[in-house]
This record gives structure tokens, sequence and C-alpha cells, in this order.
């Protein structure tokens, strides 16, 4: 055996030794995709992370419990959501981002509102598809992309 | 024949098995049996009330406008009781309908809810109900929306409930082959509709025709982009025309709320208590959807276990309301003559009272020993005279609140395509 195939095997025996799994041993965790989302938010929930996610501090606890009390009063769930998120967007102590400067820098603005409200990165296509709706529909305001993104399936998880 | 011939021939003739059957009424389809009437409303006169002081009239009559006689009311509780306005019928309600005075709750706890899970289900409900569940067994509603044919949407059914303790799950079942997909709205107007939600929500984001498809066709694009790994439980769906409807209606009745028309709109005196709240946003519901099955609660009654005058009074109110509210019905085009309205309590209350002496030194009363007078109900049905027996009062035994559910079912003609097992009756007695 030549000098260089023992050193090769010698390493191969001191690489195969070392047990990973001793080392990066997760338990039962399962290791997720970015911004995989796998639980349902309760309707507690979803109230507190979407005043937070609007008003960046926690919800008071006189507007958690209007909004609790509307959401418990109406049995169509989907339909009384959307009209508590608009209530949130509508309200005038809202300050919002500008049009202008959502308009001003359109990638930062998806990049922002992926991270805002999916806790993910958007994928290439998402990015581009975004900038391009932002671009063609001059109208569009950052409330009404606000909304979409807050009554979509994903803002529903966690 | 070759094997296009053959397929364009069996879509043909299968199409003409399927036309629809447009029936006098102007309906498409039936279920197999036929319609009484076209609408139902049914008022859980609920919180708890006993035959003594309702049809036996113990401490006088305290419900002038449903029941007849004159006998007046006790004098040392007489100063409890608010006036209200004139009657709005010119007879009692008693008169339009049958009124049943020994029905019953015949078994199971004598609790508000397991009343009302037997009143809306028709099943007796003998054991403690887990009030974090669902009843395993369907609703009135979901029976009434699967069973008519076509099937009937959200927008025909609603469950109307004074409050949110323990009532809003009763819109559905657990049971696999109903639930969600079968129940009624729910609302609970006391609550969703108090000022500070009317507020808060009547004023929608301003899209305009073009701006709403943007934004449907954006939202559309991000769900797409995500798949679920969990069932989303919305609870019951309407469509998107129905929704917009009911959005509509909501911003209405909000903008009377914040604009200070809802306050006491009935003009009683002494301002209005919760139960003709509901009642008055009951009307309006009614008024404008005309739903084919209506359900709504009450419960200011259940003051009795701490107050006797103060349930004496509430039945009073009850009553008006419930008067009121037939008088809406018989004034709303469409519901006018093509509506039984059924007004009973779930449960009574115990005979023997709990010593909590009142104002006026009487007694609380409780509803939890499951004795006879707690188990004791009265329950009128009225409707128009071709289908109803008007004036009529069946003393007799033998009606019982599970046959409220197989009544309204009857009266809305699916009786016979109820698969699911249902131990009561319709009530034979009030039909002509």
């Amino acid at each position: 055996m030549s000098k260089l195939s023992t050193i090769v095997l010698l390493a191969a025996l001191m690489l195969g030794s070392c047990n990973r799994s001793d080392i990066y041993d997760l338990g039962t965790i399962k290791v997720k995709a970015e911004g995989e989302k796998v639980n349902l938010k309760s309707d507690l929930q979803f109230m507190t992370m979407a005043y937070r996610d609007l008003y960046g501090v926690d919800v008071p606890p006189a507007v958690l419990d209007l909004m609790r009390d509307a959401y418990i009063s109406f049995g169509d769930k989907a339909l009384v959501i959307d009209e508590i998120v608009q209530a949130l967007l509508l309200s005038p102590d809202l300050v919002l981002m500008s049009d202008q400067v959502m308009r001003a820098d359109v990638d930062a603005f998806v990049q922002a509102s992926y991270a805002k409200f999916f806790l993910r990165n958007p994928t290439v296509f998402e990015s581009v598809y975004w900038t391009g709706q932002i671009q063609a529909i001059t109208d569009l305001t950052v409330q009404d992309i606000y909304y979409v993104f807050m009554t979509c399936e994903e803002y529903k998880y966690y | 024949m070759n094997r296009r011939d053959f397929i364009q021939r069996a879509t043909a003739a299968s199409a003409g098995m399927l036309l629809p059957t447009i029936l006098p009424s102007g309906r498409l389809f039936a279920a197999t049996g036929s319609r009484k009437v076209n609408h139902v409303v049914f008022c859980l006169f609920a919180g708890g009330v006993r035959t003594l002081e309702s049809i036996w009239q113990n401490d006088g009559n305290l419900m002038p406008t449903m029941l007849n006689g004159s006998s007046s009311i006790s004098s040392d509780i007489a100063g409890s009781i608010d006036a209200m306005p004139p009657s709005p019928l010119s007879a009692p309600l008693q008169t339009q309908g049958t009124l049943f005075t020994s029905f019953k709750y015949d078994q199971g706890p004598t609790g508000h809810f397991n009343g009302h899970v037997a009143a809306l289900t028709g099943q007796h409900t003998t054991y403690a109900l887990n009030l974090r569940r669902r009843f395993p067994l369907p609703t009135i509603f979901e029976l009434y929306r699967k069973h008519n044919s076509p099937q009937m949407a959200a927008k025909n059914a609603w469950w109307i409930s004074k409050s949110n303790v323990l009532y809003p799950s009763l819109n559905y079942s657990a049971h696999p082959d109903y639930g969600a997909t079968y129940g009624a709205n729910h609302i609970t107007p006391n609550t969703f509709f108090k000022t500070a939600i009317s507020n808060s929500l009547q004023h929608d984001i301003d899209f305009t025709s073009t701006k709403a498809e943007d934004v449907a066709n954006l939202k559309a694009y991000v769900n797409s982009n995500f798949t679920s790994t969990v069932t989303l439980n919305n609870g019951i769906r309407n469509s998107p025309a129905h929704r917009n409807e009911i959005t509509n209606w909501m911003k209405t009745v909000q903008q009377q709320v914040t604009g200070g028309m809802t306050g006491n709109p009935w003009g009683i005196s002494s301002g209005m208590n919760s139960d003709q709240k509901n009642l008055f946003f009951a009307e309006e519901l009614i008024n404008n959807f005309k739903p084919e099955l209506t359900v709504v609660n009450l419960s200011d009654v259940d003051t009795a276990h701490s107050n006797f005058s103060g349930y004496c009074n509430a039945l009073h109110r009850a009553d008006y309301g419930v008067s009121h509210l037939w008088n809406t019905i018989q004034n709303t085009p469409g519901m006018a003559n093509d509506t039984v309205m059924i007004v009973m309590p779930e449960v009574g209350r115990n005979l023997v009272d709990n010593n909590i002496l009142d104002a006026n030194g009487r007694a609380a009363l409780d509803h939890t020993t499951g004795d006879t007078m707690s188990r004791d109900l009265f329950c009128l049905v009225l409707g128009p005279s071709q289908v109803i027996a008007q004036n009529k009062v069946v003393s007799s035994p033998g009606g019982r609140s599970i046959d409220v559910v197989p009544t309204i079912a009857n009266l809305l003609g699916f009786d016979l395509d109820i698969p699911i097992s249902l131990p009561g009756l319709a009530l034979q007695d009030a039909f002509q």
C-alpha cells in the first residue's frame, strides 16, 4: 500500500467515525421549508397577529374584546374576518406607508410585505408577478394590497 | 348507431330525466312531501318559563297579547310590571292558532342548553352535554337545507340567538353527513350590532368594480401559491352573491345603530329589554331576507333565579315582543299568510322556590330539579287558517318539545326525506 493510499484510508476512517446525528439531533422537530405553514391560527391568534402586523404593537384588550365579540356573533367566519380586516385597515389610527413611497421602490415593498404578513421572502416568480401588477394597476394602493394579504389563505396559517 | 350518436342520445335522455319540475308556487323541484307553507319561524320563548305563570295565569294574565284572559296581575307584583304599548293585534295570538297546554320537555336535564338542543334537533338529550362540542345529531337547519330539493342556501336559514353564552354553536352539528355545509347563518344581533362594533365595522373599503376585480385576481393568485395542510373551519359559508347581500344588510343596520335609530324603535316608555331588541333585529332580518326557516330565542325570564317579580316582568315583555314579531310577519310581503310561527319555552322551572326573596317578598325559582313543573311547557302554533286550526286549545297530554322538528319538517314538506331517526311526531292536532 502506498503512502498516499494509507493517508486516504486513515482520513476516511476518521471521517466515518464522526457521528453527525449526535451533534445535530433535532429530536421530533421536523425541518420545514422556509415559510412552510402547517398550523391554523386560532381566532384569537389571528386577530392578535393582524393587529400587530398593521400597528406594530400588541392589541389593546378593549380592541381585542371588540373583535372577539364581532367574531363570535356571526356564523360566516370568512365574512366576519373580512369585515374585521377592513375595519383595521380603515381605522384613522392606522398610519400606512404612502402609495408614492410604495411605487418608488416596488421591489422593496413586495419583499417587506411578504416578510410582514407571510414571514418569508417572496419567490422570484412572486416578486416578478407583484412588481408587474403594481406597476400595471396604477390605482392599486397599499391598503388594497394589505387587504389581499390579510384575507388570503396563507395568512390564516402559521 | 355510432358511438357519438349513442352518447348524444344518452345525454339527451338523461337530461330529460333531470329536467326540473316547475311547481305552481314557482319553486323548482320539491322535496318528497308537499309544503303546507313556505316559511316557518320558531320562537324559543326561552329562559325557563313555568306554565303556572304563563298559561295558568297564577299571578294574573302576564301575557295578554298572546293569551286569552283578563285576570288582573297580582297586586304585590303589579308595580314591578312595566307598561307595554297597546297590542299590535286585534285579538290575542292564541285565537290565530292552536295552543297546547300540556306540552312536555320529557327527558334530559332541565337546563337551557339541553332544552335548546332537544328543541332544535328533535332528539332527547338525556346526558350532560359537552358545551365545547357540537351536538352529534343534525339540527333542524341542517335537515332543512340538506333535504330540500334543490338543497337550500344558508341565506334561507337563520339562527338568531339572544346571547353568545352557549348558543352560537347550535347552527349546525358535528354529524359527519351534515355539519357546517348545511348549517344556518347565525347572528347574535344584540352583540354584533352594539354601537362600538357597528361604529368599527360599518364602513368598507371602497372598491370600484374594476378595483374589486383586480383585488379578487390578486387574491386568487396568492391563494394559488399556498396549499393548506389542515382543514380550515370557516363555519358556515354563503355564496359570494349572498355574502354581498348579507353585508349590505349588515351595513344598513349598522348605520341605523350608529344613527341612534335602534335605541327604542318600539317606543316603549321604559325602554326595550334585550329580548325585545333581539326580536326587533329578527324582524329587520325577516323583512330583508324573508328566510324560509328562522329560529329566534329569548332568555330574559331567567332572572327568575334571583328575582321572581323581574321574571314576571320579562314574561310580560316577551309576550309583547312575540306579538310584535307576528304582526311584522303578517305585514311582510312574501311572508304574510304563508308563515307558521311556533312559540315554545325550552324548559319550565321548579315547583319549589329557592328562598331568595325579591323586593316584593316573592321567592325566586331555579330549574334544576327535573320535577314535573320544570318539564311542563306550552306550545303555540300560529298560521294561516287553511293550514293551522284556529282558536283551538289542546289540553290532552302528548305533545313534546322534540315534536317541533318533525312539525317544521312536515310544514316545509321534507319530513319524508329525513334518513335520521326522529323520536318525535308532527303536531297533527294543530293542522287543519
